[in-house]
Protein backbone atom coordinates (compact mmCIF):
# COMPACT_ATOMS: atom_id res chain seq x y z
CA UNK A 1 0.00 0.00 0.00
CA UNK A 2 2.81 2.41 0.95
CA UNK A 3 4.52 1.69 -2.36
CA UNK A 4 1.43 2.93 -4.16
CA UNK A 5 0.78 5.79 -1.75
CA UNK A 6 4.17 7.48 -2.19
CA UNK A 7 4.15 7.97 -5.98
CA UNK A 8 0.43 8.81 -5.86
CA UNK A 9 1.05 11.62 -3.37
CA UNK A 10 3.98 12.95 -5.36
CA UNK A 11 2.03 12.82 -8.62
CA UNK A 12 -0.88 14.60 -6.92
CA UNK A 13 1.51 17.31 -5.77
CA UNK A 14 2.84 17.87 -9.28
CA UNK A 15 -0.69 17.83 -10.66
CA UNK A 16 -1.65 20.69 -8.32
CA UNK A 17 1.67 22.47 -8.77
CA UNK A 18 1.77 22.82 -12.55
CA UNK A 19 -1.49 24.73 -13.19
CA UNK A 20 -1.39 26.58 -9.89
CA UNK A 21 2.13 27.89 -10.43
CA UNK A 22 1.01 30.23 -13.16
CA UNK A 23 -1.51 31.87 -10.83
CA UNK A 24 1.32 33.53 -8.94
CA UNK A 25 1.62 35.90 -11.84
CA UNK A 26 -1.83 37.33 -11.11
CA UNK A 27 -0.70 38.88 -7.87
CA UNK A 28 -0.56 41.30 -6.18
CA UNK A 29 -3.75 42.41 -7.96
CA UNK A 30 -4.54 45.26 -5.60
CA UNK A 31 -7.53 47.46 -6.40
CA UNK A 32 -6.50 51.03 -5.67
CA UNK A 33 -9.26 53.11 -4.08
CA UNK A 34 -7.51 56.36 -3.19
CA UNK A 35 -5.11 58.71 -4.99
CA UNK A 36 -3.20 61.62 -3.51
CA UNK A 37 -1.32 64.14 -5.65
CA UNK A 38 1.98 65.59 -4.40
CA UNK A 39 4.05 68.28 -6.10
CA UNK A 40 7.78 67.98 -5.50
CA UNK A 41 9.40 70.80 -7.48
CA UNK A 42 9.12 69.88 -11.16
CA UNK A 43 7.94 66.35 -10.33
CA UNK A 44 4.27 65.45 -9.89
CA UNK A 45 3.73 62.28 -7.88
CA UNK A 46 0.56 60.26 -7.34
CA UNK A 47 0.24 58.05 -4.24
CA UNK A 48 -2.33 55.30 -4.64
CA UNK A 49 -3.44 52.73 -2.11
CA UNK A 50 -6.08 50.06 -1.73
CA UNK A 51 -7.67 51.16 1.51
CA UNK A 52 -9.02 54.48 2.72
CA UNK A 53 -8.80 55.65 5.42
CA UNK A 54 -5.66 53.77 6.37
CA UNK A 55 -5.29 52.13 9.79
CA UNK A 56 -2.25 52.56 12.01
CA UNK A 57 0.16 49.58 11.89
CA UNK A 58 -1.84 47.80 9.19
CA UNK A 59 0.27 46.98 6.13
CA UNK A 60 -1.15 48.69 3.06
CA UNK A 61 0.28 48.46 -0.43
CA UNK A 62 1.11 51.81 -2.07
CA UNK A 63 1.86 52.58 -5.70
CA UNK A 64 3.69 55.84 -6.34
CA UNK A 65 3.52 57.04 -9.95
CA UNK A 66 5.04 60.12 -11.54
CA UNK A 67 4.08 62.28 -14.49
CA UNK A 68 6.46 61.25 -17.24
CA UNK A 69 7.15 57.87 -15.62
CA UNK A 70 9.41 56.73 -12.82
CA UNK A 71 12.40 55.73 -14.95
CA UNK A 72 15.57 57.55 -13.82
CA UNK A 73 13.90 58.75 -10.60
CA UNK A 74 15.23 58.03 -7.11
CA UNK A 75 12.63 58.74 -4.44
CA UNK A 76 13.03 58.77 -0.67
CA UNK A 77 9.93 59.08 1.49
CA UNK A 78 9.09 60.03 5.07
CA UNK A 79 5.87 59.55 7.00
CA UNK A 80 5.90 62.54 9.31
CA UNK A 81 3.59 62.74 12.36
CA UNK A 82 1.51 65.85 12.95
CA UNK A 83 2.16 68.02 16.01
CA UNK A 84 -0.69 66.47 18.00
CA UNK A 85 0.87 63.01 18.20
CA UNK A 86 4.08 61.69 19.67
CA UNK A 87 5.78 59.39 17.21
CA UNK A 88 8.99 59.14 15.24
CA UNK A 89 8.92 59.68 11.46
CA UNK A 90 9.16 56.56 9.31
CA UNK A 91 11.68 56.76 6.47
CA UNK A 92 12.70 54.67 3.51
CA UNK A 93 13.38 54.54 -0.19
CA UNK A 94 10.88 53.60 -2.86
CA UNK A 95 11.66 50.63 -5.08
CA UNK A 96 10.12 49.09 -8.15
CA UNK A 97 8.50 45.68 -7.88
CA UNK A 98 8.31 42.92 -10.48
CA UNK A 99 4.52 42.75 -10.15
CA UNK A 100 3.87 46.50 -10.57
CA UNK A 101 4.38 48.37 -13.82
CA UNK A 102 5.14 52.12 -14.19
CA UNK A 103 5.03 52.80 -10.44
CA UNK A 104 7.12 52.43 -7.33
CA UNK A 105 5.74 49.85 -4.91
CA UNK A 106 5.76 50.18 -1.13
CA UNK A 107 4.51 47.51 1.24
CA UNK A 108 5.29 47.87 4.90
CA UNK A 109 3.55 48.13 8.26
CA UNK A 110 1.41 51.25 8.45
CA UNK A 111 2.16 54.39 10.44
CA UNK A 112 2.88 53.41 14.06
CA UNK A 113 0.10 55.40 15.77
CA UNK A 114 -3.31 56.80 14.84
CA UNK A 115 -3.67 60.51 14.06
CA UNK A 116 -2.64 63.08 11.46
CA UNK A 117 0.41 62.24 9.30
CA UNK A 118 1.77 63.47 6.00
CA UNK A 119 4.18 62.22 3.33
CA UNK A 120 7.42 64.00 2.49
CA UNK A 121 9.36 63.13 -0.65
CA UNK A 122 12.89 63.75 -1.77
CA UNK A 123 13.15 63.21 -5.51
CA UNK A 124 16.28 63.02 -7.63
CA UNK A 125 15.95 62.79 -11.39
CA UNK A 126 16.69 64.36 -14.77
CA UNK A 127 15.12 67.64 -13.61
CA UNK A 128 17.35 67.82 -10.52
CA UNK A 129 16.73 67.45 -6.79
CA UNK A 130 13.36 68.45 -5.30
CA UNK A 131 11.25 67.95 -2.19
CA UNK A 132 7.52 67.96 -1.59
CA UNK A 133 4.88 67.09 0.96
CA UNK A 134 1.33 65.79 0.87
CA UNK A 135 -1.75 67.07 2.61
CA UNK A 136 -2.28 65.59 6.10
CA UNK A 137 -4.05 62.25 6.19
CA UNK A 138 -5.77 60.71 9.20
CA UNK A 139 -4.71 57.21 10.18
CA UNK A 140 -7.39 55.32 12.10
CA UNK A 141 -6.71 53.16 15.18
CA UNK A 142 -4.93 49.79 14.65
CA UNK A 143 -7.01 46.71 13.73
CA UNK A 144 -9.36 45.54 16.48
CA UNK A 145 -7.60 42.17 16.87
CA UNK A 146 -4.60 43.24 19.00
CA UNK A 147 -1.07 42.32 18.04
CA UNK A 148 -0.28 40.84 21.47
CA UNK A 149 -3.22 38.45 21.13
CA UNK A 150 -1.94 37.54 17.67
CA UNK A 151 1.40 36.55 19.16
CA UNK A 152 -0.29 34.65 21.98
CA UNK A 153 -2.25 32.61 19.44
CA UNK A 154 0.63 32.31 16.95
CA UNK A 155 2.86 30.64 19.52
CA UNK A 156 0.40 27.79 20.14
CA UNK A 157 2.62 25.08 18.60
CA UNK A 158 5.37 26.18 21.00
CA UNK A 159 3.07 25.60 23.99
CA UNK A 160 2.52 22.08 22.68
CA UNK A 161 6.28 21.55 22.34
CA UNK A 162 6.90 22.75 25.90
CA UNK A 163 4.17 20.46 27.23
CA UNK A 164 5.71 17.60 25.24
CA UNK A 165 9.18 18.22 26.70
CA UNK A 166 7.81 17.99 30.26
CA UNK A 167 5.70 14.94 29.41
CA UNK A 168 8.71 13.18 27.91
CA UNK A 169 10.84 14.04 30.94
CA UNK A 170 8.24 12.43 33.18
CA UNK A 171 8.00 9.38 30.89
CA UNK A 172 11.80 8.98 30.93
CA UNK A 173 11.99 9.16 34.72
CA UNK A 174 9.12 6.69 35.08
CA UNK A 175 10.72 4.24 32.64
CA UNK A 176 14.08 4.54 34.38
CA UNK A 177 12.47 3.76 37.72
CA UNK A 178 10.85 0.64 36.26
CA UNK A 179 14.04 -0.90 34.84
CA UNK A 180 16.40 0.84 37.27
CA UNK A 181 18.00 2.76 34.44
CA UNK A 182 19.10 -0.33 32.51
CA UNK A 183 18.67 1.37 29.15
CA UNK A 184 19.94 4.79 30.27
CA UNK B 1 19.06 -11.18 22.65
CA UNK B 2 15.32 -11.15 22.41
CA UNK B 3 13.08 -12.95 24.92
CA UNK B 4 10.30 -13.08 22.33
CA UNK B 5 9.12 -16.28 20.65
CA UNK B 6 10.35 -16.66 17.03
CA UNK B 7 6.84 -16.11 15.62
CA UNK B 8 6.47 -12.93 17.66
CA UNK B 9 9.90 -11.73 16.51
CA UNK B 10 8.90 -12.35 12.89
CA UNK B 11 5.64 -10.40 13.31
CA UNK B 12 7.45 -7.60 15.12
CA UNK B 13 10.06 -7.41 12.35
CA UNK B 14 7.35 -7.26 9.67
CA UNK B 15 5.71 -4.39 11.53
CA UNK B 16 9.10 -2.64 11.78
CA UNK B 17 9.58 -2.97 8.02
CA UNK B 18 6.25 -1.26 7.46
CA UNK B 19 6.98 1.52 9.95
CA UNK B 20 10.45 2.19 8.58
CA UNK B 21 9.16 2.52 5.02
CA UNK B 22 6.46 4.91 6.21
CA UNK B 23 9.02 6.83 8.29
CA UNK B 24 11.39 7.35 5.34
CA UNK B 25 8.47 8.50 3.22
CA UNK B 26 7.22 10.95 5.86
CA UNK B 27 10.76 12.26 6.32
CA UNK B 28 11.11 12.85 2.58
CA UNK B 29 8.07 15.11 2.73
CA UNK B 30 9.41 16.89 5.83
CA UNK B 31 12.58 17.70 3.84
CA UNK B 32 10.37 18.89 0.99
CA UNK B 33 8.59 21.16 3.46
CA UNK B 34 11.91 22.63 4.58
CA UNK B 35 13.07 23.27 1.01
CA UNK B 36 9.68 24.76 0.14
CA UNK B 37 9.87 27.24 3.02
CA UNK B 38 13.48 28.11 2.11
CA UNK B 39 12.39 28.70 -1.50
CA UNK B 40 9.41 30.79 -0.38
CA UNK B 41 11.64 33.02 1.76
CA UNK B 42 13.93 33.44 -1.27
CA UNK B 43 10.97 34.14 -3.57
CA UNK B 44 9.61 36.90 -1.32
CA UNK B 45 13.07 38.37 -0.86
CA UNK B 46 14.01 38.44 -4.55
CA UNK B 47 10.82 38.57 -6.61
CA UNK B 48 7.88 38.77 -4.31
CA UNK B 49 4.37 38.63 -5.75
CA UNK B 50 2.24 36.33 -3.69
CA UNK B 51 -0.96 34.41 -3.84
CA UNK B 52 -1.66 31.17 -2.07
CA UNK B 53 -0.95 29.32 -5.32
CA UNK B 54 2.78 29.73 -5.80
CA UNK B 55 5.14 26.83 -6.42
CA UNK B 56 7.04 27.31 -3.13
CA UNK B 57 3.70 27.23 -1.27
CA UNK B 58 2.76 24.03 -3.10
CA UNK B 59 6.06 22.50 -2.02
CA UNK B 60 5.85 23.35 1.64
CA UNK B 61 2.11 22.94 2.15
CA UNK B 62 2.20 19.78 -0.01
CA UNK B 63 5.21 18.47 1.91
CA UNK B 64 3.60 18.88 5.29
CA UNK B 65 0.16 17.74 4.09
CA UNK B 66 1.51 14.53 2.59
CA UNK B 67 3.70 13.82 5.61
CA UNK B 68 0.48 14.25 7.62
CA UNK B 69 -1.48 11.94 5.31
CA UNK B 70 1.13 9.21 5.64
CA UNK B 71 0.96 9.56 9.43
CA UNK B 72 -2.84 9.46 9.33
CA UNK B 73 -2.64 6.29 7.27
CA UNK B 74 -0.24 4.65 9.74
CA UNK B 75 -2.33 5.71 12.75
CA UNK B 76 -5.58 4.40 11.24
CA UNK B 77 -4.14 1.12 9.99
CA UNK B 78 -2.29 0.49 13.27
CA UNK B 79 -5.46 1.20 15.26
CA UNK B 80 -7.46 -1.21 13.09
CA UNK B 81 -4.79 -3.91 13.38
CA UNK B 82 -4.56 -3.43 17.14
CA UNK B 83 -8.31 -3.93 17.47
CA UNK B 84 -8.17 -7.03 15.28
CA UNK B 85 -5.35 -8.40 17.44
CA UNK B 86 -2.85 -8.65 14.54
CA UNK B 87 0.49 -10.13 15.68
CA UNK B 88 3.16 -7.47 16.23
CA UNK B 89 0.60 -4.71 16.91
CA UNK B 90 -0.16 -4.74 20.62
CA UNK B 91 0.28 -2.84 23.89
CA UNK B 92 4.06 -3.38 23.71
CA UNK B 93 4.43 -1.86 20.25
CA UNK B 94 1.85 0.96 20.15
CA UNK B 95 1.02 4.04 22.19
CA UNK B 96 -2.60 4.91 23.04
CA UNK B 97 -3.83 8.28 21.85
CA UNK B 98 -7.01 10.10 22.91
CA UNK B 99 -8.44 6.78 24.11
CA UNK B 100 -9.41 6.02 20.50
CA UNK B 101 -6.26 5.34 18.53
CA UNK B 102 -3.17 3.16 18.90
CA UNK B 103 -0.08 4.12 16.94
CA UNK B 104 3.70 4.52 17.10
CA UNK B 105 4.33 7.83 18.90
CA UNK B 106 6.45 9.41 16.13
CA UNK B 107 3.64 9.19 13.59
CA UNK B 108 1.21 10.84 16.00
CA UNK B 109 3.69 13.69 16.58
CA UNK B 110 4.39 14.32 12.89
CA UNK B 111 0.68 14.03 12.13
CA UNK B 112 -0.07 16.66 14.76
CA UNK B 113 2.77 18.79 13.40
CA UNK B 114 1.18 18.70 9.94
CA UNK B 115 -2.22 19.57 11.35
CA UNK B 116 -0.64 22.44 13.30
CA UNK B 117 1.12 23.63 10.14
CA UNK B 118 -2.10 23.72 8.15
CA UNK B 119 -3.97 25.52 10.96
CA UNK B 120 -1.16 28.08 11.13
CA UNK B 121 -1.45 28.45 7.35
CA UNK B 122 -5.15 29.30 7.69
CA UNK B 123 -4.26 31.67 10.53
CA UNK B 124 -1.71 33.30 8.19
CA UNK B 125 -4.34 33.90 5.51
CA UNK B 126 -6.71 35.38 8.10
CA UNK B 127 -3.90 37.47 9.61
CA UNK B 128 -3.28 39.12 6.23
CA UNK B 129 -6.94 40.12 6.04
CA UNK B 130 -6.71 41.81 9.47
CA UNK B 131 -3.18 43.25 9.56
CA UNK B 132 -2.45 43.49 5.85
CA UNK B 133 0.11 41.75 3.73
CA UNK B 134 3.42 42.86 5.20
CA UNK B 135 5.89 40.22 4.03
CA UNK B 136 8.11 39.55 7.01
CA UNK B 137 9.33 36.29 8.49
CA UNK B 138 8.63 37.52 12.00
CA UNK B 139 4.84 37.47 12.31
CA UNK B 140 2.63 35.47 14.70
CA UNK B 141 1.36 32.98 12.07
CA UNK B 142 4.84 32.54 10.59
CA UNK B 143 6.26 31.63 14.00
CA UNK B 144 3.42 29.09 14.23
CA UNK B 145 4.30 27.69 10.80
CA UNK B 146 8.00 27.40 11.57
CA UNK B 147 7.33 25.80 14.97
CA UNK B 148 4.95 23.32 13.33
CA UNK B 149 7.78 22.40 10.96
CA UNK B 150 9.89 21.62 14.02
CA UNK B 151 7.16 19.36 15.41
CA UNK B 152 7.03 17.52 12.07
CA UNK B 153 10.76 16.82 12.27
CA UNK B 154 10.66 15.85 15.97
CA UNK B 155 8.10 13.19 15.02
CA UNK B 156 10.43 11.67 12.42
CA UNK B 157 13.22 11.51 15.03
CA UNK B 158 10.88 9.52 17.27
CA UNK B 159 9.85 7.22 14.39
CA UNK B 160 13.42 6.09 13.72
CA UNK B 161 14.54 6.08 17.36
CA UNK B 162 11.62 3.81 18.14
CA UNK B 163 12.52 1.39 15.36
CA UNK B 164 16.17 1.39 16.45
CA UNK B 165 15.11 0.56 20.02
CA UNK B 166 12.79 -2.20 18.78
CA UNK B 167 15.53 -3.73 16.62
CA UNK B 168 17.91 -3.65 19.61
CA UNK B 169 15.24 -5.24 21.78
CA UNK B 170 14.80 -8.04 19.24
CA UNK B 171 18.55 -8.50 19.30
CA UNK B 172 18.97 -8.02 15.56
CA UNK B 173 21.18 -5.73 13.56
CA UNK B 174 19.44 -6.02 10.17
CA UNK B 175 16.95 -3.24 10.79
CA UNK B 176 19.13 -1.35 13.25
CA UNK B 177 21.24 0.00 10.40
CA UNK B 178 18.41 1.63 8.37
CA UNK B 179 16.86 2.87 11.63
CA UNK B 180 20.16 4.52 12.61
CA UNK B 181 20.69 6.05 9.18
CA UNK B 182 17.08 7.24 9.26
CA UNK B 183 17.61 8.72 12.73
CA UNK B 184 20.66 10.68 11.57
CA UNK B 185 18.66 11.99 8.60
CA UNK B 186 15.71 12.88 10.84
CA UNK B 187 18.04 14.78 13.18
CA UNK B 188 19.38 16.64 10.13
CA UNK B 189 15.76 17.41 9.12
CA UNK B 190 15.20 18.80 12.62
CA UNK B 191 18.29 21.00 12.28
CA UNK B 192 17.17 22.13 8.84
CA UNK B 193 13.80 23.21 10.28
CA UNK B 194 15.66 24.99 13.10
CA UNK B 195 17.60 26.94 10.47
CA UNK B 196 14.56 29.07 9.60
CA UNK B 197 14.81 30.50 13.12
CA UNK B 198 18.49 31.26 12.46
CA UNK B 199 17.38 33.63 9.68
CA UNK B 200 15.35 35.51 12.31
CA UNK B 201 18.38 35.50 14.62
CA UNK B 202 20.50 37.09 11.88
CA UNK B 203 17.93 39.58 10.57
CA UNK B 204 15.83 40.53 13.57
CA UNK B 205 17.30 39.55 16.96
CA UNK B 206 21.05 39.86 16.55
CA UNK B 207 21.99 40.21 20.20
CA UNK B 208 20.58 39.36 23.59
CA UNK B 209 22.43 41.91 25.66
CA UNK B 210 26.03 41.57 24.43
CA UNK B 211 25.58 37.90 23.39
CA UNK B 212 25.15 36.96 19.73
CA UNK B 213 21.73 35.28 19.61
CA UNK B 214 22.59 33.22 16.52
CA UNK B 215 25.50 31.49 18.21
CA UNK B 216 23.46 30.86 21.34
CA UNK B 217 20.69 29.24 19.27
CA UNK B 218 23.19 27.11 17.36
CA UNK B 219 24.77 25.92 20.62
CA UNK B 220 21.44 25.02 22.17
CA UNK B 221 19.47 23.52 19.30
CA UNK B 222 22.28 22.02 17.22
CA UNK B 223 23.88 20.76 20.42
CA UNK B 224 20.58 19.17 21.43
CA UNK B 225 20.27 17.24 18.16
CA UNK B 226 23.92 16.23 17.71
CA UNK B 227 24.54 15.18 21.30
CA UNK B 228 21.03 13.70 21.58
CA UNK B 229 21.95 11.33 18.74
CA UNK B 230 25.22 10.39 20.45
CA UNK B 231 23.43 9.77 23.77
CA UNK B 232 20.92 7.56 21.97
CA UNK B 233 23.30 5.41 19.96
CA UNK B 234 26.36 5.35 22.30
CA UNK B 235 28.56 4.62 19.33
CA UNK B 236 30.72 7.15 17.54
CA UNK B 237 29.65 8.40 14.14
CA UNK B 238 26.04 9.51 14.42
CA UNK B 239 26.83 13.18 15.07
CA UNK B 240 29.14 13.24 12.05
CA UNK B 241 26.59 11.41 9.90
CA UNK B 242 23.89 13.89 10.97
CA UNK B 243 26.18 16.81 10.12
CA UNK B 244 26.91 15.22 6.74
CA UNK B 245 23.19 14.99 5.83
CA UNK B 246 22.71 18.53 7.10
CA UNK B 247 25.58 19.75 4.92
CA UNK B 248 24.09 18.04 1.86
CA UNK B 249 20.72 19.71 2.54
CA UNK B 250 22.53 23.02 3.01
CA UNK B 251 24.27 22.68 -0.35
CA UNK B 252 20.94 21.85 -2.03
CA UNK B 253 19.37 24.95 -0.44
CA UNK B 254 22.46 27.07 -1.20
CA UNK B 255 22.38 26.41 -4.94
CA UNK B 256 18.79 25.23 -5.33
CA UNK B 257 16.75 28.09 -3.90
CA UNK B 258 18.34 30.92 -5.95
CA UNK B 259 18.23 28.70 -9.05
CA UNK B 260 14.57 27.75 -8.50
CA UNK B 261 13.67 31.39 -7.82
CA UNK B 262 15.39 32.55 -11.02
CA UNK B 263 13.81 29.76 -13.07
CA UNK B 264 10.33 30.39 -11.64
CA UNK B 265 10.58 34.17 -12.14
CA UNK B 266 11.81 33.61 -15.67
CA UNK B 267 8.95 31.18 -16.41
CA UNK B 268 6.45 33.78 -15.19
CA UNK B 269 8.31 36.54 -17.04
CA UNK B 270 8.87 38.49 -13.81
CA UNK B 271 12.05 40.52 -13.20
CA UNK B 272 13.88 40.54 -9.87
CA UNK B 273 13.32 43.30 -7.32
CA UNK B 274 15.75 46.23 -7.32
CA UNK B 275 16.86 45.27 -3.82
CA UNK B 276 16.87 41.49 -4.37
CA UNK B 277 19.14 39.42 -2.09
CA UNK B 278 20.22 36.97 -4.84
CA UNK B 279 22.13 34.85 -2.30
CA UNK B 280 20.41 31.87 -0.66
CA UNK B 281 18.87 33.50 2.41
CA UNK B 282 18.20 30.37 4.48
CA UNK B 283 21.28 28.38 3.41
CA UNK B 284 23.57 31.27 4.32
CA UNK B 285 22.12 31.17 7.84
CA UNK B 286 22.78 27.41 8.17
CA UNK B 287 26.11 26.61 9.89
CA UNK B 288 28.55 25.87 7.07
CA UNK B 289 31.07 23.86 9.06
CA UNK B 290 28.83 21.72 11.26
CA UNK B 291 30.96 18.71 10.43
CA UNK B 292 33.72 20.18 12.65
CA UNK B 293 31.82 20.24 15.98
CA UNK B 294 30.13 16.95 15.05
CA UNK B 295 33.49 15.22 14.60
CA UNK B 296 34.73 16.70 17.91
CA UNK B 297 31.59 15.46 19.69
CA UNK B 298 31.92 11.94 18.29
CA UNK B 299 35.61 11.82 19.09
CA UNK B 300 35.43 13.20 22.63
CA UNK B 301 32.43 11.12 23.71
CA UNK B 302 34.18 8.00 22.32
CA UNK B 303 37.37 8.85 24.23
CA UNK B 304 35.60 9.71 27.50
CA UNK B 305 35.38 6.14 28.91
CA UNK B 306 39.13 5.64 28.30
CA UNK B 307 39.77 8.81 30.28
CA UNK B 308 37.62 7.47 33.09
CA UNK B 309 34.91 10.12 32.60
CA UNK B 310 31.27 9.22 33.10
CA UNK B 311 29.19 9.95 29.98
CA UNK B 312 26.93 12.38 31.82
CA UNK B 313 29.99 14.43 32.81
CA UNK B 314 31.83 14.04 29.51
CA UNK B 315 28.84 14.98 27.33
CA UNK B 316 28.43 18.62 28.46
CA UNK B 317 32.21 19.15 28.37
CA UNK B 318 32.42 17.73 24.86
CA UNK B 319 29.50 19.87 23.73
CA UNK B 320 31.01 23.05 25.18
CA UNK B 321 34.34 22.37 23.47
CA UNK B 322 32.67 21.46 20.16
CA UNK B 323 30.45 24.54 20.15
CA UNK B 324 33.25 26.93 21.15
CA UNK B 325 35.30 25.59 18.22
CA UNK B 326 32.25 25.88 15.95
CA UNK B 327 31.75 29.52 16.98
CA UNK B 328 35.40 30.37 16.38
CA UNK B 329 35.68 28.72 12.97
CA UNK B 330 32.20 29.57 11.69
CA UNK B 331 31.70 33.09 13.07
CA UNK B 332 35.10 34.47 14.02
CA UNK B 333 37.56 32.81 11.66
CA UNK B 334 39.16 36.12 10.71
CA UNK B 335 39.79 37.02 14.34
CA UNK B 336 41.20 33.55 15.10
CA UNK B 337 43.59 33.60 12.16
CA UNK B 338 44.82 37.05 13.16
CA UNK B 339 45.39 35.81 16.71
CA UNK B 340 47.30 32.75 15.51
CA UNK B 341 49.44 34.62 13.02
CA UNK B 342 51.12 37.91 13.80
CA UNK B 343 48.75 40.04 11.76
CA UNK B 344 47.43 43.16 13.42
CA UNK B 345 43.72 43.15 14.19
CA UNK B 346 41.57 45.87 12.74
CA UNK B 347 39.95 48.29 15.23
CA UNK B 348 36.42 46.96 14.64
CA UNK B 349 37.64 43.44 15.47
CA UNK B 350 39.11 44.59 18.76
CA UNK B 351 35.89 46.40 19.61
CA UNK B 352 33.85 43.31 18.73
CA UNK B 353 36.18 41.09 20.75
CA UNK B 354 35.30 42.91 23.95
CA UNK B 355 31.71 43.83 23.11
CA UNK B 356 30.42 40.54 21.66
CA UNK B 357 33.00 37.78 21.12
CA UNK B 358 33.97 37.24 24.77
CA UNK B 359 30.39 37.53 26.14
CA UNK B 360 29.19 35.16 23.41
CA UNK B 361 31.90 32.64 24.28
CA UNK B 362 30.80 32.81 27.91
CA UNK B 363 27.18 32.37 26.81
CA UNK B 364 28.16 29.32 24.73
CA UNK B 365 29.93 27.75 27.73
CA UNK B 366 26.89 28.21 30.00
CA UNK B 367 24.38 27.16 27.30
CA UNK B 368 26.61 24.20 26.36
CA UNK B 369 26.69 22.89 29.93
CA UNK B 370 22.92 23.22 30.32
CA UNK B 371 22.24 21.78 26.88
CA UNK B 372 24.77 18.99 27.38
CA UNK B 373 22.69 17.80 30.30
CA UNK B 374 19.43 18.34 28.36
CA UNK B 375 20.68 16.64 25.21
CA UNK B 376 21.88 13.61 27.16
CA UNK B 377 18.43 13.27 28.72
CA UNK B 378 16.89 13.68 25.26
CA UNK B 379 19.02 10.78 23.98
CA UNK B 380 18.08 8.65 27.01
CA UNK B 381 14.40 9.45 26.37
CA UNK B 382 14.83 8.20 22.80
CA UNK B 383 16.42 4.99 24.14
CA UNK B 384 13.21 4.45 26.11
CA UNK B 385 11.08 5.05 23.00
CA UNK B 386 9.98 1.84 21.35
CA UNK B 387 6.31 2.16 20.62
Amino acid sequence: MLRKLAPTLFALMLLVAVPSAALAHNSPGWTMVHTEKVQAGPYTLYIENNEWPVLAQKATPYHVEADGGIANLTVKYRWVPGPAITAKPVTGQLHTDPGVKDAFYLLRSGVPVAGAWHWEFEVDGPKGHATGRSEDFMAGPPPAFPMWLGWLVGFYPVYGLIWFIFREGARRRRAMRLDEGARA
Amino acid sequence: MSNLAPAAVKADRAESHFRLRAAFLAMFFVFLNFLGVAWDIQWHGDVGPDTFWTLPHIFFYGGTAFAGLICLYVVLITTAQYRKGVAGVNDETTTPWLGLFRAPMGFVITGLGSLTFLISGIYDQWWHSIWGFDVTLVSPPHIGLLSAGLINAVGTVYMFASEGSRATKRGETGLLRPATIGLSMALAALLAEVSHFLVIAIDNIRYIGPIEFYSLLVTMLFGLALLGGVAYLRRPGIATLTALWFTIVRVIALYGTPWATTAYASALNLPFRENAHRVAIVAVAMPALLIVPALILDLLTALAPRLGLRPRVAAPLALVFAMVVNFLVDRRLEVVTRLLWPVQMQPHMLTDLAAHTMPTLLGIVVAGIIMGWGAWNFGVTLRYTDK
